[in-house]
C-alpha cells in the first residue's frame, strides 16, 4: 500500500468557530487563518522510506496528522490523501478508526503525555490488537514479544509510563505502531530524545520494515537520520515543499540554497566546517502573502523575479517527479563562476594549467595548495585584475574580461594577506573603509553611517577616536578586521580571503574566520578561500579544492576530501597538518 | 598630499621654528630693495664706522653699508637655493619616475648617466666651471642643477619601483580606482616627503655652495654674497669689527641651512605618521 498526497492544503483557523470556517470554505480568508501546508504532492511508495525535513514549525507535524486524519479541528483541508486509492479525506471518523492501526499506524512525538498514564506500556501496546477484537492474553503476549523487539528490558513492560526513560518510550510508541502490522508507518520524530545507540537500532528497525515492502514516511529535523534511513528526502520549509532528492544526494548535491543552509546547520559526524544557521527567519505564519518564492528573503541567490513570481517545479535528472525536484525560478543552487581550461604563464613559467572549476551561489570554496601552487594566481584571475593566457572566465554568464572592470570590481570584495600593506598607512580607518566608496562616486551625506556599522559588523568600535586612528595604532586583528570591513562595504556578491588570517595568531585567527563565516551566512555571499592550511580549510569550507603545481588535482565536498583524500598530494597535505 | 599637512605642520614646534626664521630671512632677503637703508653697491660713505642708527651694522673697509649689503647677500642665496632646488628636484623627479615607469633601455641609460653623475664630486667641476668661465649667476644655477639632480632621480626612482608593487596601491586598482585616482591618494602622497626632503636638501646645498664659492673668490665679486662678506671680513678680523661685520653673514648662513634642516626634519616626520608622537586627534 502506498501513502499519496496530491495537492494538498492545510490552514488553521485562528479565530473560536473554526468548524464554521471548516464548513464553510467561502468564509476562508488569508487573515483569519495560517497556512500549514501549501499544495504538497509526494508519493510513498511500497518499499521505500520517504523522509521529511525541515526546520521547526514548517508544517511536518501537520503533515503526519493528515496522513492520519488526526488533525485539529480548526483544520481546513483541501487536496488529496490517497492509501493506494483511497482518499482518506472523504472518509468519516469511524471509516478512518477501521483503517488507523491497521492499515497506517504512527508514531506520535515524544512529548511527556503522549502515552496514558494510567495504563501499563504493556497495556497500551496491546491496545490496538485488543481494539481489533484479538483476546487479551494473546494481545498482551504479542505486545510483550514487541516490546522485547523493541530492546525494553525484561520487567520493564510492566511499568507506567512515566517510571520509563525518554528513550525507552520512544521504543514503547514505536511499538505501539508495529504491532498491528500495518502496511504504511508514519513516523513523526522517531528519534527526537534518543541516545545514538537507541537511533542506531531504530534505524535497523525502520530498514526492516522497508524491506518488508512497507512505506515509511519519516518526519524529522535530524539530516543525519534522514540521510541514514530514508530513500529519498523531502524538504519543507513553511508549508512548502521546495526540494525532493535521493538520499545519498542530501550531503554532496543538494540543489535547493535552502537544503544546502540546512545541511550547513546540523551537526554530522561527517561534516568539518562549523555549523551555520540560516539566514534570516521563516516568514509569517499567517498565510502566505508574498506572491514570490516563500524562500526568497532568506535566499542567497535570489533575483528580482523570485519576490515577485511563484518558483516553477524543476526535475533533477530525467522526466519522473518523484526521481527529485527543485522549485526555485533559477533551477537550484545556480552557478556563480566557472572557469573553463584557465592557464597562465609568467614568461617561462607555466603557473596554471588548464584549470577548470566552478563556484556557486552562496558556497564557501578553500583553494589549498602549497606557496608557489598558483591559488593567489587564480584568485586575482577571478577577481579579474590579471588576464588569463588562455580559457574563459564565466560569472553569471558573461565572461569576466568582457564585463566593466570598475563594475565587476564592485561586485567582488577581496580581503588580502597582510593588513598591514593592504591599506595605506596615511588612511585613516574611516578613510580606508571609505575609499570604496570614493572610488566608485558613492561616497555622500549616509556614509559616514554606512562605514559606522561596518565597523559594528565587524566587530570594531564605531566611535569617532577609533575612526581617526591610523592602521599603525591597530593590533594585526583589528586592522584585519578594518579589511573586510572595506572589502564588505560595497556588499559584493564574491568575497575573495587570499590568506588573510596567515599572518594573525591562532586566537586572532579562530575570531576572523568565525566573523568571516557569520557574516558569509549573514550575507549569503559566496566566497573564496585562498589557503595553504588544509586544517583550517575543512573548518570553513564546503567544497576544497588542491591545487598543486598548477593544477587542480582533487575537488570535493570538504568531509569526502578530508575523509577520502584521492590524490596523493592531498594526502600529503593532510598527513603534514596532522604533523605526520 | 597627506590630509591636513600644514595643520600637522602647525603643531610640530621644531618645523614652525624652522619656518618662522626661514620666511623671515625669505622676506627680508625678497624684499631687500625694499627695506634696505642704503644702495649695497655705494660706497660713498665713511668707511669702517662703528654701527649707528644710519648704518646698523657699520661701513666695511670701503664704505658699503653693511646691513644693506647682508640683505642683498641673503637675496643672492635664497635665489639661488630656491632656483637650483627646483630645477634639480624636477628633472629628478621627471627622470626617476619615467625611468621606473617605462623601465627597459631608457631606464639603463639615465640611471648610468645618473651613477656617473654621482661618482663625479660637484663641487670640484662647479669649482672650475666658475673660475674657468665666470659665468654668471643664472648659468651657474642651471649648471649646479644639472649635476645635482641624480640623488633625487634615484630616490624617486627607487620610491616609484616599489610603491608600483604595494599592496595597497594593488588594493585600490583592484577596487575599481582609475589610474588618476591612485596618482593623486596613492602615489603622489608618497613621492612628496621625498621630494620635499630632496628639495630642502638640494638647497640646502645650493646655499652653503654658493657661499663657498663666493669666499673662495671664484664667484662673480660685483654680486653680494655671504661667502664674500665673509671672505672679507675675515681680511679685516685685526680691526675687531667680528661683531657687526664677519657675525651676522655667519649668523645668516647659518641660520638658513639651520632653518632648513628644522623645516625637513618636520616634514619628514609629518609625512610619514609612524614618525609621529601625537596620534588620532585629528583626521
Amino acid at each position: 500500500m502506498a501513502l499519496k498526497f496530491k495537492d494538498l492544503n492545510v490552514k488553521y483557523g485562528i479565530y473560536d468557530a473554526p468548524e464554521d470556517i471548516c464548513a464553510n470554505t467561502s468564509t476562508i480568508t488569508n487573515t483569519n487563518t495560517i497556512t500549514a501546508l501549501e499544495d504538497i504532492s509526494l508519493e510513498i511508495n511500497n518499499g521505500e522510506c520517504v523522509a521529511v525535513i525541515g526546520e521547526s514549525g514548517s508544517g511536518k507535524t501537520t503533515l503526519s496528522l493528515a496522513s492520519m486524519k488526526l488533525l485539529a479541528h480548526n483544520a481546513y483541508i483541501s487536496g488529496k490523501i490517497l492509501l493506494d486509492d483511497l482518499d482518506i479525506s472523504d472518509l468519516t471518523n469511524e471509516e478512518m478508526e477501521k483503517i488507523r492501526w491497521n492499515k497506517i499506524s504512527i508514531v506520535f512525538q515524544n512529548y511527556g503525555d503522549v502515552l496514558n498514564p494510567l495504563h501499563r506500556i504493556i497495556d497500551q501496546v496491546a491496545e490496538p490488537l485488543i481494539k481489533n477484537e484479538e483476546s487479551r492474553s494473546a494481545a498482551l503476549d504479542q505486545s510483550k514479544k514487541m516490546l522485547d523487539f523493541m530492546k525494553i528490558k525484561p520487567g520493564r513492560d510492566m511499568l507506567f509510563p512515566h517510571q520509563i526513560s525518554g528513550g525507552e518510550r520512544q521504543r514503547v510508541l514505536m511499538a505501539m505502531a508495529l504491532i498491528t502490522n500495518p502496511d504504511i508507518l508514519v513516523l513523526d520524530e522517531p528519534i527526537a530524545s534518543v541516545d545514538a545507540v537507541t537511533k542506531s537500532y531504530l534505524s535497523k528497525v525502520i530498514k526492516e520494515q522497508v524491506k518488508a515492502n512497507k512505506a515509511v514516511l519519516l518526519i524529522t529535523h535530524d539530516l543525519s537520520f534522514a540521510h541514514l534511513c530514508s530513500d529519498r528526502i523531502a524538504v519543507l520549509y513553511s508549508g512548502k515543499l521546495l526540494e525532493l532528492l535521493p538520499s545519498q544526494k542530501l550531503l554532496d548535491a543538494p540543489h535547493h540554497p535552502y537544503t544546502r543552509a540546512l545541511v550547513r546547520s546540523f551537526p554530522m559526524m561527517e561534516r568539518t566546517k562549523d555549523l551555520a544557521g540560516v539566514r534570516g527567519s521563516p516568514p509569517s505564519k499567517m498565510s502566505h502573502s508574498t506572491s514570490g518564492c516563500i524562500f526568497q528573503q532568506r535566499c542567497t541567490q535570489s533575483i528580482d523575479i523570485c519576490s515577485n513570481k511563484q518558483p516553477p517545479v524543476k526535475l533533477r535528472n530525467g522526466s519522473n517527479v518523484n526521481d527529485g525536484y527543485v522549485v526555485c525560478h533559477r533551477g537550484g543552487i545556480a552557478t556563480m563562476l566557472c572557469i573553463k581550461n584557465i592557464s597562465k604563464s609568467y614568461k617561462d613559467i607555466e603557473v596554471l594549467k588548464n584549470i577548470s572549476i566552478t563556484l556557486d551561489e552562496g558556497e564557501i570554496l578553500a583553494l589549498v595548495g602549497e606557496t608557489g601552487s598558483g591559488k593567489t594566481t587564480l584568485a586575482y584571475l577571478i577577481a579579474g585584475t590579471i588576464k588569463p593566457d588562455g580559457g574563459e572566465i564565466i560569472f553569471r554568464g558573461r565572461e569576466v574580461q568582457k564585463i566593466d572592470k570598475k563594475e565587476f570590481s564592485k561586485t567582488v570584495g577581496i580581503v588580502y594577506q597582510s593588513p598591514r600593506d593592504s591599506i595605506s598607512h596615511r588612511f585613516t580607518i574611516f578613510e580606508a573603509i571609505a575609499e570604496p566608496l570614493r572610488i566608485h562616486g558613492l561616497f555622500d551625506d549616509g556614509s559616514a553611517n554606512r562605514i559606522k556599522n561596518a565597523l559594528l559588523e565587524v566587530q570594531l568600535p564605531d566611535e569617532e577616536y577609533f575612526m581617526k586612528k591610523y592602521p599603525h595604532e591597530l593590533s594585526g586583528g583589528e586592522l584585519q578586521r578594518v579589511a573586510i570591513a572595506r572589502a564588505l562595504i560595497l556588499e559584493p556578491d564574491l568575497l575573495i580571503a587570499d590568506e588573510s588570517t596567515s599572518f594573525l595568531d591562532s586566537s586572532v585567527q579562530a575570531k576572523i574566520l568565525k566573523l568571516l563565516l557569520d557574516l558569509q551566512n549573514e550575507r549569503g555571499i559566496s566566497m573564496l578561500f585562498v589557503i595553504h592550511d588544509i586544517g583550517i580549510a575543512r573548518k570553513v569550507s564546503d567544497r576544497i579544492a588542491v591545487i598543486h603545481d598548477g593544477m587542480i588535482v582533487e575537488n570535493g565536498p570538504s568531509h569526502r576530501v578530508i575523509e577520502n583524500p584521492q590524490h596523493f598530494y592531498t594526502k600529503l597535505l593532510i598527513d603534514a597538518s596532522k604533523g605526520n | 598630499m597627506h590630509t591636513k599637512f600644514f595643520q600637522e605642520f602647525k603643531r610640530n614646534k621644531i618645523g614652525v621654528i624652522g619656518l618662522v626664521i626661514l620666511l623671515f630671512l625669505s622676506t627680508s632677503a625678497v624684499l631687500a630693495p625694499v627695506i634696505a637703508p642704503h644702495d649695497p653697491w655705494d660706497y660713498s660713505f665713511q668707511y669702517l664706522q662703528q654701527p649707528s642708527m644710519d648704518h646698523l651694522l657699520g661701513t666695511n673697509d670701503i664704505g658699503y653699508d653693511i646691513f644693506s649689503e647682508l640683505l642683498w647677500s641673503l637675496r643672492t642665496s635664497v635665489l639661488f637655493g630656491v632656483s637650483v632646488a627646483t630645477i634639480a628636484c624636477t628633472i629628478g623627479m621627471l627622470v626617476g619616475v619615467s625611468a621606473a615607469l617605462f623601465g627597459g633601455t631608457y631606464d639603463v641609460i639615465v640611471m648610468r648617466i645618473a651613477d656617473a653623475l654621482l661618482a663625479i664630486p660637484s663641487i670640484l667641476i662647479l669649482i672650475l666651471i666658475a673660475a674657468y668661465f665666470r659665468p654668471s649667476l643664472f648659468v651657474l644655477i642651471i649648471t649646479l642643477s644639472l649635476i645635482t639632480w641624480q640623488t633625487v632621480a634615484r630616490g624617486i626612482r627607487a620610491q616609484t619601483l616599489s610603491l608600483k608593487t604595494k599592496l595597497h596601491i594593488k588594493a585600490s586598482k583592484n577596487m575599481g580606482a582609475s589610474t588618476l585616482y591612485v596618482m593623486r591618494k596613492h602615489i603622489i602622497p608618497e613621492l612628496f616627503p621625498l621630494y620635499a626632503m630632496g628639495f630642502i636638501t638640494k638647497a640646502k646645498i645650493a646655499v652653503f655652495m654658493e657661499a663657498g664659492l663666493s669666499f673662495l673668490g671664484i664667484f662673480d665679486p660685483a654680486t653680494k654674497s655671504l661667502g664674500i662678506m665673509i671672505s672679507y671680513a675675515t681680511h679685516h678680523l685685526y680691526l675687531n669689527i667680528w661683531f657687526n661685520w664677519l657675525l651676522p653673514p655667519v649668523l645668516s648662513l647659518s641660520l638658513i641651512i639651520i632653518s632648513l634642516a628644522f623645516v625637513s626634519y618636520a616634514v619628514e616626520e609629518i609625512s610619514d605618521p609612524r614618525l609621529r608622537r601625537y596620534h588620532g586627534t585629528q583626521i
